[in-house]
């Protein structure tokens, strides 16, 4: 479902090339859910935007279901959220997805029933008509993922998603995002809360030295023992 | 995808304070031409004409310069590009569906002032000169144009340095025929460099009426043809150029 | 074969690149010929009968200009300048440029230091006819750049060519020669200047201080000949005046100081002409009188 192959990208400061990304493979299956953890500037952000088309990588693949990730056929079908999302502040809830709905060519009158459905999901129909610009850190989140869910896909691609959720937030997150899997849609996540990993995600992996190392992960696994295969990834 | 982006882009635009500051310079422009005129000797329909016909060009700069420049790097900086890439869109819709909505909010600032402008002519009982509706059409295709180079510039460089290359641009662009005449004058290398700069640059004096609209008793076909010519081959050159720079760019 | 040629070819076989800079070039053309085009169907506007299509450029007082310039006073002076150069290489169809001294003024009272402005200011004006213009720009320039030799120098040709005035000449040569940086000549064409307005003694005095100074063979050749001429032109006044204590009137031509043997001979002019004798005066005199 999406396949990273052989990924390479550095970037160029004043005299030498920094290399972030060095040869990541990653095969995550449909009905997956991904979850990517890695210190801060590990790599995880331009890894997901060298997925979603916004960086160029200097060498290798991604594929979303044998398309390529920044073909137009590819952004039909995944849904995306950013690590601080950002809107048209000028806009209502509302009229943000209706723009976002359009974006994937759904039809006005499908978009009307869609839209009440979708704020009902993230627990923003109260918020429906105020303009972006009044939003909370939290309110922004959840539209962005009402964003994200709009044309119904089949991948989604979640940058930080929990990332200033209260607890409420959180736990509504997660009901999403297991529901969403249990209709199998792949999910990818990248993550610096490893409860939040260790509850949902069905598959677990680490980005150091620019490459992703898989952390064995079972029902049983818990959040301590998760955290000490983290550790021990991560030290050496 | 174009006409998404471009209406979306207008909405955004008429919430936005700029639209406010155009509307209180009509409603200047009417003032004063209106309340100017009837001290003028019997000059007022002169007077209408250079007002209002100035009004809409400095309304024009002001879009062009302050929105155009901007637009697309304020949503660089506010992370809304990644919010519209990650959408199925290319980058060649969103850089045009960014410059229509611009456009479009200069058309409408167009059919205000000729609005306005019929109705103050008709209130200061003067009749319609066809040559000063002409020259507000003129005035509308060089603020797309402008709009079109702001985008370009402001997908090319720095914002700052984007805002100085269009200032400059537009000042040579309404001198440039000091660049022929000098070029003529002299039998050098430098000669060819200016005329070739003549050419090149945006010559925004062919759009330019204004002076003239007073005086015109006539104005032939073609040389409106041309004129209209030249915008559309300008136009399409300078978006050309903005989506491939666009394009290539990396916004992140 | 030129069948199959265009069949063959596909434009969006072509590299993108290549597809790029086809499209990009046809738009060139485009933007160049619909330029070409607005430039020539320009001419063919109609005016309304009392708009006189060729319209002087408007010169506006530089106090004024001063007081909008936003301290790019310099900048408009140039802006200025190019107006007057682009003004007077463009032709006026009246043949008159009337506001060419207006021009130049404007440039001038902008930057009052622009020494190419005065230069070509003085000569251009002198030679359209706006020879009053001309010096009074000059009486300018002298005030704003005291120790500008070109000034007086440029004004002394104009007072010579136009005004014919030699002793005005002769006075800006002679100050033009004490400034620094002044050609070594200057002070020669005052003596001739001096001479040419039948100051013999002035021009006697300078001619014979460059030949005894300069370094330059030319000039002191030249100088030396002006010495001679002039001892020349005094050995004749001399002659002249015996002959009419003599005779109680002037002699018709300077050949019968010969006859009467006044002088054994006419001293050989070094100069190229001949000694000027105004008979009515009984004098040599080192010019034509105007």
């Amino acid at each position: 479902m999406i396949k990273v192959t052989d990924l390479h990208k550095s970037f160029y400061h004043q005299t030498e090339p920094q290399k972030v990304l060095d040869g990541v493979n990653l095969q995550i299956d449909k009905g997956d859910v991904f979850g990517l953890v890695g210190q801060n500037g590990a790599g995880k952000s331009t890894l997901i935007n060298i997925m979603l088309g916004l960086l160029s990588a200097d060498s290798g693949s991604v594929l979303f279901q044998s398309k390529n990730s920044t073909s137009l056929k590819a952004k039909q079908i995944y849904g995306a959220m950013s690590e601080q999302p950002k809107f048209y502040e000028q806009f209502s809830a509302t009229e943000t997805l209706a723009f976002v709905g359009k974006l994937y060519k759904i039809n006005t009158n499908a978009l009307k029933e869609k839209i009440p459905q979708l704020l009902e999901l993230v627990d923003l129909s109260s918020s429906a008509n105020n303009k972006v610009k009044s939003f909370s850190k939290g309110m922004h989140q959840r539209l962005a993922l009402a964003c994200a869910l709009i044309n119904e896909p089949k991948i989604l691609i979640l940058d930080e998603p929990f990332d200033g959720l209260d607890p409420i937030g959180r736990r509504l997150f997660k009901q999403i995002i297991l529901e969403q899997k249990s209709r199998g849609v792949t999910i990818f996540f990248s993550s610096h809360i490893l409860s939040d990993v260790q509850e949902i995600c069905t598959k677990v992996g680490v980005i150091i030295n620019g490459k992703i190392e898989p952390i064995p992960l079972s029902k049983k696994t818990t959040k301590d023992e998760l955290e000490n295969k983290l550790l021990k990834i991560l030290n050496g | 995808m174009v006409k998404i982006i471009a209406l979306n882009t207008f909405k955004q635009l008429i919430r936005d304070k700029i639209a406010y500051s155009i509307f209180l310079l009509l409603i200047f422009a009417l003032t004063v031409s209106y309340f100017a005129g009837t001290i003028s000797l019997n000059q007022q329909i002169r007077l209408i004409n250079s007002v209002m016909l100035s009004a809409f060009m400095l309304s024009v700069v002001i879009i062009s310069l302050f929105i155009g420049a901007n637009i697309i790097e304020r949503e660089r900086r506010e992370r809304l590009l990644f919010f519209v890439l990650t959408k199925p869109i290319s980058k060649t819709d969103y850089f045009i569906g960014k410059w229509l909505g611009v456009s479009i909010v200069i058309f409408l600032t167009f059919v205000l002032y000729v609005v306005s402008y019929a109705i103050l002519i008709k209130i200061s009982g003067g009749s319609i000169n066809i040559f000063s509706f002409t020259a507000l059409a003129y005035v509308f295709f060089e603020g797309i144009l402008l709009t079109a180079i702001a985008l370009t510039l402001s997908v090319w460089t720095k914002p700052i340095l984007a805002i100085i290359v269009f200032i400059m641009l537009y000042l040579i662009g309404h001198s440039s025929s000091l660049l022929l005449t000098i070029g003529e004058q002299l039998n050098n290398f430098a000669s060819y460099l200016l005329k070739a700069l003549y050419y090149l640059l945006p010559n925004l004096e062919k759009f330019n009426l204004r002076n003239d609209v007073n005086y015109l008793s006539g104005y032939s076909n073609n040389e409106a043809l041309s004129v209209i010519a030249y915008f559309v081959f300008y136009l399409i050159l300078t978006l050309l150029i903005g989506v491939r720079v666009f394009n290539k760019r990396v916004f992140v | 074969m030129l069948g199959c040629l265009i069949k063959e070819f596909s434009f969006n076989d072509l590299d993108e690149r290549i597809k790029f800079l086809l499209i990009v070039f046809f738009l060139i053309i485009g933007v160049i010929y619909s330029q070409f085009s607005q430039d020539s169907n320009k001419r063919s506007r109609v005016y309304s009968a009392t708009y006189n299509q060729y319209i002087q450029p408007l010169a506006l007082s530089g106090e004024g200009i001063t007081n909008v310039s936003f301290g790019f006073k310099e900048l408009i002076a140039d802006y200025y300048w190019l107006k007057t150069i682009q003004y007077y290489g463009g032709g006026d169809p009246n043949g008159k440029y009337e506001q060419l001294p207006k021009l130049y003024n404007s440039v001038l009272e902008l930057s009052p230091r622009f020494l190419s402005a005065y230069e070509s200011g003085i000569l251009i004006l002198g030679g359209e006819g706006f020879v009053k213009d001309a010096i009074n720009l000059a009486n300018v320039g002298q005030k704003n750049l005291p120790l500008s030799w070109q000034i007086p120098y440029y004004q002394g040709l104009i007072e010579h060519i136009y005004n014919k005035n030699y002793k005005a000449a002769a006075n800006l040569f002679d100050q033009a020669a004490k400034l620094p940086g002044a050609p070594p000549n200057t002070k020669y064409f005052a003596g001739i200047y001096y001479s040419q307005a039948n100051n013999p003694d002035i021009a006697y005095a300078i001619f014979k201080t460059i030949y005894e100074n300069s370094t330059d063979p030319a000039i002191k050749e030249r100088a030396g000949n002006y010495v001679i001429y002039l001892e020349n032109v005094t050995l004749l006044n001399k002659a002249l005046t015996q002959y009419k204590i003599k005779f109680s009137k002037p002699p018709n031509s300077l050949s019968d100081l010969v006859k009467q043997k006044i002088i054994t001979e006419i001293p050989q002019n070094p100069l190229e002409f001949d000694y000027y004798y105004d008979k009515k005066i009984g004098k040599v005199l080192t010019a034509k009188p105007l």
